[in-house]
This record gives structure tokens, sequence and C-alpha cells, in this order.
């Protein structure tokens, strides 16, 4: 199929705008403020709705009497949890919500009843006029008090209060371990923390009754996931709901489900018959979460003398919160991903999901990846002191190559990890520093990875991953159409890049429509880092059969074999005679004329690995981006303050298709992973109520709490992608939390192995204290010093 | 989250201020630059009669310095601009210091000091940097105008002793005697649109011959519902050369003294090892500014 000149340029890997840092599509709008967000819609006849709360995190409902706010001037319609008690999930297999709470509230903040009024500040008002009583039952806000309880079941049917389980073993991990000759074996905890994304889930839902149709625009990352919840939960066919999602203000995975919000406004909608918005504050964003899941994680690992690793063997327990949502892929996610990036044969892993009455959490950027990175990259540090090697040393011997086949199914087909640890082991001058600084200095070294896309489907069909269609014609350039979703990392630009390349155009002939159900094919969506893997073959694979199109036309009129065609600056010549050529638009003109507008239609699904073993559908992906970062730290000694001084960062995304995107997302990446290392969680006090869902409260890094970055795109190519390029947008989050940890070891000499890194905690570990167990706090575990066992 | 109803005012000049006081001063609150003002509008709810805007005051907004008086900043000037001014950095650099730490630039740009007074918050940054330096308040109304210490103005967390129909009109920092430096320390968990969790500024004042402190003035913030001027801890510098056994001990006596939360944010007991740190290192700080 791909057998011409731009395959020979492949060959050679030059090109002319993949590659290239050329500006935002939709940068002007967004920088100006033109760029619309769902909450910026305003519709003919537009209605808001507000959302009632629970005060409490856990209890039965006695009462929602609405009749009064059903009464106050403005209001439209109010509706209660038992009129929509049907369950939904993000897939099929475990549906546990419902749009508003029925019978039961589990979470703080959990959704009692919805008032519609014609003016936002009107449902607000009205809602005070609703009467709840609820008997409130102990909530339970620990992971391992959660497990325990026997008879306080937040869901009826989960024992326990269990979610999930699993299970999975490679090799001999016993065996392995009795043999290794050095053992290293700790406890970690991952708080929970939010996304932080600044626009607040947004919806607006437009039924037309006279058609019989359902509008929804919301910002969501996953139009077609979301358009089947919505038909299966509100009772519509799938084709009667258009999905339309506008200009996202960050996603960070935190928007793959659907929000309450949207199934409310849905149902609110059909029964008004006109457009409702309905917009969550800040604090009611938080009590929906889908952040991180915390994680309680135990973990050892075996060495061999000469640094070979041979065993890993790891227990986790996730804090699921109040529902089922993400949580037996990150569960699952976390088996796969802890034992890559380095070759280890024995692998062990037993997870456990609970339920809990929090906000539930998510499928947050490097989901998984976060939790387990703490863990192993913690122990590899641990280890590099037991067995006197240099932590990038140590992580050199085990480091997966391109080729390298795990135990279980997944594959690394292409791997530059070993520059990456190389790159920013030389820069940092590693070597001459790491255990050398004086106390308070540290420095700290962590690697990771992440997937390309998981190779398997987790919903709806077994239809290709990425679809999409282009039209090329001389009244509107090339529009290409792709479900794909920007939530600001840049898959807009970077698709068009790929279109621009195959055709020879420059980027303002393209169009690039996406993030609407009823225009654009189905696609499995922006999430698990697959859009420019994933979506840009497709796109590619479209626009080559597009370009074949035009250039049979150009063939046919230069008198030149189709394959000995190339295009570039909108010329269309010959690759051995630059005097046979034709204008790219002449060509589509001329194939216009005759057979109508010039359609290319592409799709892309990844290789199936086979093999049989509970958890195999989550984990193997066609690619994986890596990551290795040091971080050099300033610990005060007095007052334990940790201060990022600088941090080195390199990354293997196979071929850049717009550097200048990469460097956003691998310094967004680590600073989000640097929030969570020292300053973010989202507290919960013992009745389960949040007690910072605010930005106040809850800190994310400014500007100022950014150290200087020196990162680098290593140089590589991954055949088995459209360009050569593959995941970046979350491997860089997942090791900064151990990063960290490891610098705070090197520079003051105590293990912290609980994050956030709080000044506190590092006083009190640098004085032998404990962590204060703080009665209100689910998740202080403290620090331990390092448990080694030599054999 | 909605602005309560409530009708505007803007007073032409501080007669008409006082008589619209005096008037509704019961149902009424005053707006400046808003920073934290309409964010509590917006949370509390309740309704409200009026909204006094000072910011167009053009009286109340002035700074000015002269070595009689010192510095005299009316209630409405913006933070920004106070901090724009050479004889500020110079002269009082703990209230500069204190005013660089909050918000962002957008807030100080907006917020004004007497704002960052009146709203009383135990967590406000220039509150202790004031009482370093014995800052004065004037307060007026319709009928008179009086005077009083800011540590005695500022009497708890979010009360004043503004009474019913007065506003606070401007702030006095005397003139620095010779030899003296001055610092505000904070510490806080993020690097900007951050408030501190403990707070310590002093000025001091040094014989000019050997380095002996004549005189000093300690506040602590943060840790009490409102600043607390750390009067005994103060008198341990007092004719004394400073080394760090004294240090210790003028910090152990803040220490003592303040009354800290303990919450999720961080323990009491280590708010107090924090307020021990900051007076150190502010002291050292300012004395290396006489001392060199």
């Amino acid at each position: 199929m791909d057998q011409d000149s731009a395959y020979t340029r492949e060959q050679v890997r030059e090109f002319e705008i993949v590659g290239q840092s050329v500006p935002r599509v939709e940068g002007y709008d967004k920088v100006t403020g033109r760029a619309e967000y769902t909450d910026d819609i305003d519709l003919h006849g537009m209605t808001y709705a507000k959302v009632y709360c629970s005060p409490v995190a856990h209890g039965i409902i006695k009462k929602v009497d609405v009749s009064k706010a059903k009464e106050y001037p403005g209001v439209l319609d109010v509706i209660v949890g038992e009129e929509h008690p049907k369950k939904y999930s993000v897939n099929d297999l475990l549906p546990t919500e419902t749009p508003l709470a029925v019978d039961k509230v589990r979470y703080f903040g959990e959704g009692l009843a919805a008032v519609v009024a014609i003016s936002e500040q009107i449902a607000a008002e009205a809602l005070a006029l609703i009467d709840v009583e609820i008997e409130e039952l102990p909530a339970l806000v620990n992971a391992h008090d959660s497990e325990a309880s026997a008879d306080n079941l937040i869901h009826d049917f989960a024992k326990n209060n269990t979610n999930h389980t699993a299970e999975q073993h490679f090799g001999d991990v016993d065996d392995a371990l009795a043999k290794s000759d050095v053992v290293v074996e700790e406890t970690f905890y991952t708080s929970m923390v939010n996304g932080g994304f600044i626009e607040t889930q947004s919806v607006v839902a437009d039924y037309d009754p006279g058609k019989r149709k359902l509008t929804v625009y919301n910002c969501n990352q996953l139009a077609h996931t979301l358009q089947h919840t919505i038909a299966r939960t509100i009772d519509m066919p799938l084709d009667d709901i258009r999905v339309i999602i506008p200009n996202v203000g960050g996603g960070f995975g935190g928007k793959t489900e659907a929000t309450p919000s949207v199934l409310i406004a849905s149902i609110m909608s059909r029964k008004i018959g006109r457009p409702v918005k309905l917009t969550y504050d800040r604090d009611e964003s938080i009590y929906q979460n889908k952040g991180r899941h915390a994680c309680h994680l135990s973990l050892k690992l075996g060495f061999n003398k000469d640094g070979t690793i041979q065993a890993l063997d790891l227990s986790i327990l996730l804090d699921g919160g109040a529902h089922s949502g993400w949580g037996f892929v990150v569960l699952w996610f976390i088996a796969a991903l802890t034992h890559l990036p380095y070759k280890v044969r024995n692998i062990r892993y037993e997870g456990r999901r609970v339920y809990t009455n929090k906000p539930t959490p998510g499928a947050q950027r490097s989901f998984g990846g976060v939790q387990a990175r703490t863990a192993v990259e913690s122990c590899f540090d641990m280890a590099a002191v037991e067995l006197g090697i240099n932590p990038y040393e140590l992580r050199m011997i085990n480091a997966v190559e391109t080729g390298y086949k795990c135990p279980s199914v997944v594959e690394v087909r292409h791997s530059e990890f070993k520059k990456c640890l190389e790159s920013v082991a030389t820069r940092s001058d590693f070597a001459n520093k790491w255990g050398k600084l004086p106390r308070g200095k540290g420095i700290g070294f962590a690697a990771g990875h992440y997937s390309s896309g998981g190779a398997f489907l987790l919903y709806n069909s077994s239809r290709a991953h990425s679809t999409a269609n282009i039209r090329v014609d001389t009244e509107a350039g090339a529009t290409v159409f792709c479900g794909v979703t920007d939530i600001g990392q840049g898959s807009t630009t970077v698709m068009t890049q790929i279109a621009c390349e195959v055709f020879g155009i420059p980027m303002r002939k393209v169009n690039f429509i996406c993030q609407d159900t009823m225009l654009a094919p189905m696609d499995n969506g922006t999430m698990d880092s697959r859009a420019t893997y994933g979506a840009g073959h497709a796109v590619k694979n479209a626009a080559l059969d597009a370009r074949s199109k035009i250039f049979d036309v150009a063939a046919a009129h230069l008198g030149v074999r189709a394959e000995q065609l190339q295009c570039k600056d909108e010329l269309i010549s010959s690759i051995y005679d630059d005097n046979r050529f034709i204008n790219f638009w002449e060509a589509v003109r001329m194939y216009q004329e005759v057979q109508g507008t010039v359609f290319g239609t592409g799709d892309y699904t990844p290789p199936q690995p086979r093999g049989d073993y509970d958890g195999k559908i989550i984990g193997p992906s066609p690619a994986f981006g890596f990551t290795a970062q040091i971080a050099e730290v300033d610990v005060n000694l007095r007052t334990g303050q940790v201060k990022v001084l600088k941090y080195y960062e390199a990354t293997d995304c196979g071929k850049a298709v717009n550097p200048a995107s990469v460097e956003g997302q691998v310094e967004g990446g680590v600073v989000m992973g640097l929030g969570q290392a020292l300053i973010e969680e989202i507290v919960v006090d013992r009745n389960g109520r949040v007690l910072n869902p605010n930005l106040h409260d809850y800190k994310i890094p400014t500007t100022m709490d950014v150290p200087e970055f020196d990162s680098e795109i290593v140089d590589a190519y991954d055949p088995t992608s459209a360009y050569g390029g593959k995941e970046v947008g979350e491997a860089p989050t997942g090791p900064v939390c151990a990063a960290i940890m490891n610098a705070v070891y090197d520079a003051v000499g105590v293990r912290l192995t609980e994050v956030p890194i709080t000044p506190e905690k590092v006083f009190r570990a640098m004085r032998g204290q404990h962590s204060r167990g703080l009665e209100l706090e689910t998740t202080t575990i403290g620090f331990h010093n390092a448990k080694i066992r030599s054999v | 989250m909605y602005l309560p109803s409530f009708q505007y005012l803007a007073p032409k000049d501080t007669g008409e201020l006082a008589a619209l006081l005096s008037d509704h001063g019961d149902n009424a609150r005053i707006l400046s630059g808003g920073t934290d003002l309409l964010v509590q509008l917006k949370n509390s709810g309740a309704d409200l009669g009026y909204v006094i805007d000072i910011s167009g005051l053009e009286k109340l907004s002035e700074i000015s310095y002269d070595d009689t008086n010192g510095l005299v900043i009316g209630a409405a000037a913006k933070l920004d601009d106070i901090m724009a001014l050479p004889v500020v950095k110079e002269k009082y650099f703990a209230l500069y210091q204190a005013i660089e730490t909050i918000g962002a630039r957008q807030i100080r740009t907006m917020g004004s000091l007497g704002g960052n007074i009146c709203n009383a918050s135990p967590a406000a940054d220039t509150p202790p940097a004031l009482v370093a330096f014995n800052a004065e308040v004037s307060i007026a109304s319709d009928a008179a105008e009086r005077q009083m210490p800011l540590v005695d103005f500022i009497q708890g967390n979010r009360k004043t002793d503004l009474g019913k129909g007065e506003y606070l009109k401007s702030i006095t920092l005397p003139v620095p005697a010779k030899n003296s430096g001055s610092a505000y320390h904070h510490f806080r968990v993020r690097g900007g649109m951050e408030i501190a969790m403990v707070a310590a500024a002093l000025s001091i004042q040094l014989e000019a011959d050997n380095g002996t402190v004549k005189d000093a003035v300690i506040a602590l913030g943060v840790v009490g519902p409102a600043p607390i001027k750390a009067e005994d801890a103060a008198k341990i510098l007092i004719g004394q050369k400073p080394n760090e056994e004294l240090l210790q001990s003028v910090s152990q006596a803040c220490a003592d003294i303040s009354q800290p939360i303990d919450d999720f944010r961080a323990s009491a007991e280590y708010r107090k090892e924090i307020l021990r740190v900051l007076i150190e290192e502010a002291f050292d700080e300012a004395y290396a500014q006489v001392a060199g």
C-alpha cells in the first residue's frame, strides 16, 4: 500500500511537516479567548440545571421531598434518583452508578435531586427548598477498614466491599526470590489526587422533540463511548444521539467517563424539550473526582550479585471510592506496567480493589503507572545501594530493548529506553553526584514507560480502533473526519501534520473535523496515549487512499507511473523527472470533473497478541514510550521542605511528530507528577467529607513551583508507527514520585515511602519519628527505614 | 456561588463615605480591591444591604513618606503600588517582603493594604510586618477620627476594632531608627497563590558601634487568631550581642506563646518548630542588613 515516494522518504526519515514544531491549529483561539468551551454554548431556549449534593458520605435515603422546589418561580422541573434507577458504568462489566442516588448515598456530594430552571441562579436557589432526610451509616474511608468490614457494605452485592481482584503469576517467584543474592522489600502508599483540569465538567443536552433526537455537548475524551453510555442509560437508540465535544480545558483521563451531570441533563432535556446546561462548580467536580487511585503497595524485588533482576513480587490494595468506573482496568494495568521496562521473568501480582465512601477515582494520566513506578523505582534505588551498583547502571543492566517479549503476551516492538537512561545520566553527571553531594542536597534516578493504546478494545465491538475518512476537493481543500479528541495534548495539530505529510500540501489546506459522532467515524477516543499512534495510522491510511486516486489522475496526465510520483509544496511530480509535474489541486480538479469528490478512508487496529490468562486484554500495546528522569533536590534540614532544583528527562516517543508538543507533554507530565510527589492529595475526614474540594486547599503546582528543566527527545523511530511516533502523554508522569523519593534519600538518608512528601513528613523522618496518625486522615502509613535482606 | 443582591454605592469623597457608613454601617460592607470580599460574598449566600466602593477615593489611595511622619499609606492603596515605592524596599523591607508573597501579580494589583488588614485573616501577610514596625492605624467616622496601634486594631479571626460608621483611613509606619533592619519570613508549601502556614516579622535596631541590639520588635503571624507581638521574646535580645544560644532562647520564647492550629495541613507541634526557624532566619537577615 505504501510503496511510493513517501515510503522512500520514510526509509531515510526525512519529512516536510512531520517533525516540525508547527503552531497548534487551535492555538490562536485558545490564547485569545475565542475558543468555545461547553459552558460558553448558548442555545435558543437554554435552561440551567443544578444538583443537590449529599451532605453525608454514606447513608440510607429516607426522604427527598422536592415539592416546594418544583413550585419555586422559574423552576421547570425537578427529578430525583428513583425516577431513573438504571445503572451505568464506563463499560458494561459492572455498572454501579445511577444518575442520581437511589435508596442509598455512597459518597459525599453524590446527587440526590436535580433542578432545572430558567436561570442557574434560580436553580441554585430552588435547591435550598429540597427537604432531605438521610439515615447516616458509618463511612468507610480507609481501604483496609473497608475490606475488613463484613456487615457495613457500600454495595449489597460486593462482599467485603471488594470490587475486583486480580492475580497473575509468571515463572516461579518463590524459587527465584530464594535463589536471589539480594532481596529488597518495602511497602508504599500513593495518594488519591485529582486531575485539576481548569475546565470543570460541563454539559449541554439538547433534545429535539420533533425529531426525537438528542444532541449532547460535553467536554469528554471519548465521544463514542459517551454516546453508548447515554444510549444505554436513558434508553435511547444509539443513532438518535449525537455527541459533540467542544474545546476541552484539560482531561488527564478524568474526562473519560460520563459524569452523572451528562445523564441528568439528557434526561431533563428530553423531559422538558428544551436545551439544558449543567456545569459543575469546582467542589462538585472534585466530588466526582475520577482522579488517581490511592494505592497501598507491597513489593519484593530479587537480584543477583551482578545486578540482574530475578523476581518481582507485588501485592496491592486499591482504594476504589464509591463506584466501579475504570477501576478494574487500573487494577490490571498495574499488573502489566510493574515489570516493564525491565527484563524480569518471574512475576507475581496480587491486586484487590475495594469500595470506600470516597470520590471515585478513575484513569488519570499514567494510571497504574504512578503507583507501579513509585514502588519499583524506589526498590531499584534500595537495591542499588545494597548491591553497590550505581542506580543508572542497575537500570541499564535490566533495561528492555527492541524485540523483548515479556513472560506475558506483552511485547516491546521498539525501544530506545537505554538511550533515555544514558541521556539523563550523562547530562546530569549522575555518577559524580549520586551519594557524593553535601547533606541536604540529593539526586534521584527513576524511569518508566507507558503504552500507546491497548491492543484490545475493552468495550463496544471488535471493529477498528480508529477510522478516518477524508474528502478532498477544490471547494474545501482536504477535510479529515476522525473521532479522536483533542483535550489539549495537540492531536488535531498532529493529525493535520500527518495528512499534510501524505498529501504534500500546507497545514492551512487541511481541515480536521473530529469530536462529533455524527461527522466523525467510530474511534476509541483519547485515552491510554493512543491518539498519535492509533488515530495517526488511520489518518495516514485514509490520506494514502485518497492520494492514490489523485495520483492516478496525475499519472495518466503526466505519463508517469503513479508509484513514481511524489507531492511536495502542492506540486505532484515524477521522482525521476522534475519537469514532469502538475499542481496538486489541478489534479484534484481533474478527478472531480470526471468522478466527483475524492474520498479516502483508512483505519487501524493494533495486532492482537495470542495467549490466554487472566487480565490478558489489559497491558499489551502495539508500542511503548519510555522515559528516564533525574531530580536534583534541596532538602531544608530544619524544616524538611523539599525543593526541586533541576529536573532532567529523556523521552523515547519514537519520532516526535511535533517536538514542541512533545516538550509540552513531557514537562506538563512531570509537573503533574511533582504535584502528587510534593503537595497534592484529596483529604477526606472520618465521615467521608472532602476537606479540600477547591483549588485553594487542594494545591496544584503553580509556575513558581516548576524547576529548571533539561529534557531531551532521544533519536528514535518506531517503524511500526504511522510516522515513527508513539506515546509521550503519560510515561513522564509515572516515575516522578520515585525520582523525588530517591533524591530525598540521597540528600538526607531517609526513605520516604508515601506521597505527598510534605515538609512535616520529611521533618519527622529525619528525626526518626513516624508520621503522626491523624485520625481524620485515611492515608498515613509513615516512612520506613529501608528493610533490606542480604542473603 | 452567586453574589447576593445588594445596592452598590460609590461615594465621591470621604465625607460622603462617612455619611453613607453612618446611615448604613450595620448593613454594609466596604469594597476596596475586592479580592477577599467578592469571594466571601459569593460564599455567604446571605443578602446584604449595601456595598460601598472606596476604590475610587484618591485620598484613601495616597501614599506618602517624610522623615518626620514616616510612611503614611491610605487604606485603599494598592499592594502593588506600595511595593513599587523605593522607600518601602529601602526602609520597610519586611513590609516589602510581606507584600511580595501575597497571591500573584493580579491579586496584588487589585488588593489593598487596608483590605488585607480589615479582612483580619489569621493568615494575612502584611499585619505581622506592620506590627514589627509599630504601625498605627487611623480610624475615621463622620464624627471623629482616632488612632491606635495596629496590633490592637486586629482583635481576632475576622475581627477588628472598627465600630459602627467607622472606616480604616490610613496606616502609619514611624520612621525607622538609624542602624535598623527588618525581615518577614514565612513558610508555605506552594510557590505562588498561597497563604502562609507560619510567618514571623521583626525589626531590630543595633548600637552604632558594637552590634549590640538596642531595640527589637517581633511579630508572629498565622500562629494565633491575630498577629502576636512577642514582647518578652524581644526583650531577651535587647542589650545583647546575638549568638546562636541567644537566638534559640528568643525563638523558643516565641514558640512558647504561639497558638498554632493543628489540622490536616500540619500539626501544631510542627508549626511551632517552623516558627522557631523563621524567627532565627528573619533575625539573621535583618541583622545582616545593619551589621553587614
